[in-house]
């Protein structure tokens, strides 16, 4: 059991909304772990597209995150890839 | 041809509604009505001992309305990979915990019905969602609203019906649609979306794009004002309709989108372009819009800033005045994004038939108008409601130090209404140094020049303004005595009349020897027919609806100053329109033989 905890810096121009969210939910449920946010707006539960959309996550906007189980590590690359891409995938 | 390629907008007034261009084309059709789902339902306490037969009941619900979802999911064929996107975004929220739990968890400690519990959560989502300062995951609050609809019809039983088919191609018009109400009404039969609700990021405006169907969004009242079998004219490039269209009216239409379709590609060209002569004169073509989710298509096809910020919308679209915040909000987000050039906004153009209820004594002004274009209007009823100037110069000036800001007096008619109304700028100046507020000291106060009688006095009216802006709508009516909503006396509302082609000469002629700037804001502007003799007229400035900007800007890069000129010296020793018109005609087929050889008006 591990656990991560990094700070991401939101690159995307829209910043998070419906798609990337649903993106990180997906990488979360695929992967055998948990993640937590945290931000100005307050916390949620990478599981609730909901919780992280009213994060308002906007571009320039920073986010802390913290993974926790088996595959913690990747599930912290990934999403922080995800974030920090200066353009949606 | 340059009639269609540019005149969508000589309608008939009482007919043209507007809304917001969701998606560009035009179309002509029958519209289908669907009236808004009547709101309300029952809340009640639960008996003691039922909840979890009610947590069961709300479960089997959502459980239902997202195997709806699903199966539309599959049904789905296409790529149109947008509204698929909105669909799956929707599939996972049915499922969120902030739906779910949480309103499981209100029917358990509560103890109240599956209904209210799930209202109760939506408010709760709501009240996170308000606190968002990013437009556009504020507005996803939408497809919260849209999702819960779906599980409260699942609850209630009363599903929303859309007929399976039409018979004939029709134009759609409700409140707003979602992804899910499109598949169902089979879209092969829709010509078009017209909505209530909804700006450029509204879920009809995203489908309806990704369709490639034109779409007019929040029109006011539109469920009302239309019923099913009315024929229609949906203008996806300006954001109008036109409501019981006359024949030559909806030919006009169809040829103006086959014009536009065939020029839009080579006139994305210009966008980037500057805007000037053959040899080198510059003139600034700046926008003319009504809301801030224009702001996007200014941008978008070049303009050199904002030559006419109607700011009436903040006052109408809701049923309450809009704060000082409100306003200052809306002003400092345009002038910033804009910045360095200049946004012009012009104070409250209200009174005389543009009244709302919640406005200050409405009632009582309403009641004394028996002549409205001549009555307590604009800048009038400005002076007479001064709380409500004083909030909006407030903001205005808020606003000023974010950008180039131009404050834009209309209706002036007199130099001591123009002192009146400084004198009131100055005051609100003063306040605001008290206060230690910041505001740009310096910034331009300019008037509409619309009376006749300020373009006779425009020497004088200079003197005491930083730039003028020369209203044609208002001031060809004025001048020549038409009401343009008078189908008997329309066809006399004439731009090239001799007498308001001189109006406008003598108002730049006045404005350059005081050496302040002049612009002009009509139709006019972004007409293509009559855009070059106002070129030639020497303004510093033309200010149109943005879609037209291309098309101005393209005839401008292939004149030159000196024909220009020459063609309006020409026109203003005119007698009559009818010279004019011909003289203009000829010229064009002249100079642009590509564009106007075979141009049939005048």
């Amino acid at each position: 059991m591990s656990k991560i905890i990094w700070e991401s810096l939101i690159a995307l121009p829209r910043g998070v909304h419906c798609r990337v969210a649903a993106k990180m939910i997906e990488i979360v449920a695929t992967h055998d772990a948990e993640v937590q946010l945290a931000a100005e707006g307050g916390t949620a539960d990478c599981s609730s597209m909901l919780e992280i959309l009213s994060l308002a996550l906007t571009q320039g906007s920073s986010v802390r995150c913290t993974a926790t189980g088996p595959n913690a590590p990747q599930v912290a690359q990934a999403i922080d890839q995800l974030l920090s891409a200066k353009e949606e995938l | 041809m340059d009639t269609a390629l540019d005149k969508p907008l000589e309608l008939g007034e009482p007919e043209t509604l507007h809304g917001i261009s969701g998606s560009p084309g035009i179309v002509v059709g029958k519209v289908v009505v669907f009236s808004p789902l009547a709101e309300g339902f029952i809340r009640y306490r639960l008996e003691e001992g039922a909840a979890s037969k009610e947590e069961q009941r709300f479960l089997a619900a959502v459980a239902q309305a997202e195997q709806s979802l699903i199966s539309l999911r599959q049904q789905f064929e296409g790529d149109l990979a947008d509204t698929v996107a909105i669909v799956d975004s929707h599939i996972r929220m049915v499922r969120d915990r902030m739906i779910v739990e949480q309103s499981l968890n209100l029917i358990r400690q509560k103890q109240i019905n599956a209904e209210w519990a799930l209202d109760l959560s939506l408010r709760l989502i709501k009240k996170k969602f308000d606190h968002i300062a990013d437009d556009y995951i504020r507005s996803r609050f939408a497809d919260v609203e849209y999702v819960a609809q779906l599980v409260a019809e699942q609850l209630t039983g009363q599903g929303r019906s859309f007929p399976a088919g039409f018979a004939e191609p029709v134009i759609v018009v409700g409140e707003d649609f979602s992804p899910e109400d499109t598949i169902r009404m089979h879209t092969d039969k829709v010509l078009g979306f017209l909505t209530e609700k909804g700006g450029a990021t509204s879920h009809t405006a995203i489908v309806a794009r990704s369709l490639g169907l034109p779409a007019v969004v929040g029109v006011a009242d539109i469920t009302q004002l239309c019923r099913t079998g009315d024929t229609v004219i949906l203008d996806g490039y300006n954001g109008r309709v036109c409501l019981h269209p006359t024949m030559d009216q909806q030919q006009l239409h169809l040829e103006y989108d086959r014009q536009h379709r065939a020029f839009s590609d080579e006139m994305s060209w210009y966008i980037h372009l500057a805007s000037e002569t053959v040899d080198g004169l510059r003139m600034r073509l700046s926008a003319n819009i009504e809301i801030p989710d224009e702001l996007e298509s200014v941008i978008y096809y070049g303009a050199n800033g904002i030559g006419l910020f109607r700011s009436e919308f903040g006052y109408f679209q809701r049923r309450q005045l809009p704060s000082e915040e409100d306003l200052f909000t809306v002003y400092r987000d345009m002038v910033a994004a804009l910045s360095p050039q200049p946004v012009t906004i012009r104070t409250l153009d209200v009174g005389g038939d543009k009244l709302a209820a919640h406005l200050p004594n409405s009632g009582l002004h309403f009641a004394r108008e028996r002549n409205p274009a001549l009555g307590l209007r604009s800048i009038r009823f400005s002076l007479r409601e001064q709380d409500l100037f004083i909030t909006q110069l407030r903001a205005l000036l808020r606003a000023s130090g974010h950008g180039r800001l131009r404050i834009l007096l209309p209706l002036i008619s007199s130099l001591n209404e123009l002192r009146q109304t400084r004198a009131v700028i100055d005051k609100v100046m003063e306040q605001l140094t008290q206060e230690g507020i910041p505001f740009n000291a310096e910034t331009e106060i300019g008037i509409m020049i619309e009376v006749p009688s300020a373009v006779v006095m425009a020497d004088t009216l200079a003197a005491e303004v930083d730039f003028f802006s020369i209203g044609t709508n208002d001031l060809i009516q004025y001048a020549l005595a038409i009401d343009r909503g008078n189908e008997y006396v329309a066809s006399m509302y004439d731009p090239l009349h001799p007498a308001v082609l001189r109006m406008i000469s003598q108002t730049i002629e006045a404005g350059h020897r005081q050496g302040i700037e002049v612009s002009l804001c009509g139709e006019m502007a972004g007409d293509v027919f009559t855009a070059p003799v106002l070129l030639g007229l020497g303004l510093d400035e033309l200010s149109m609806r943005p879609s037209a900007i291309p098309h101005v800007k393209r005839l401008l890069r292939h004149s030159t100053f000196g024909r220009l000129t020459a063609l309006a010296k020409q026109l203003l020793g005119c007698g009559d329109s009818s010279e004019t018109k011909a003289l203009l005609k000829q010229y064009l087929a002249d100079n642009y033989p590509d564009q106007f050889a075979d141009n049939e008006r005048a």
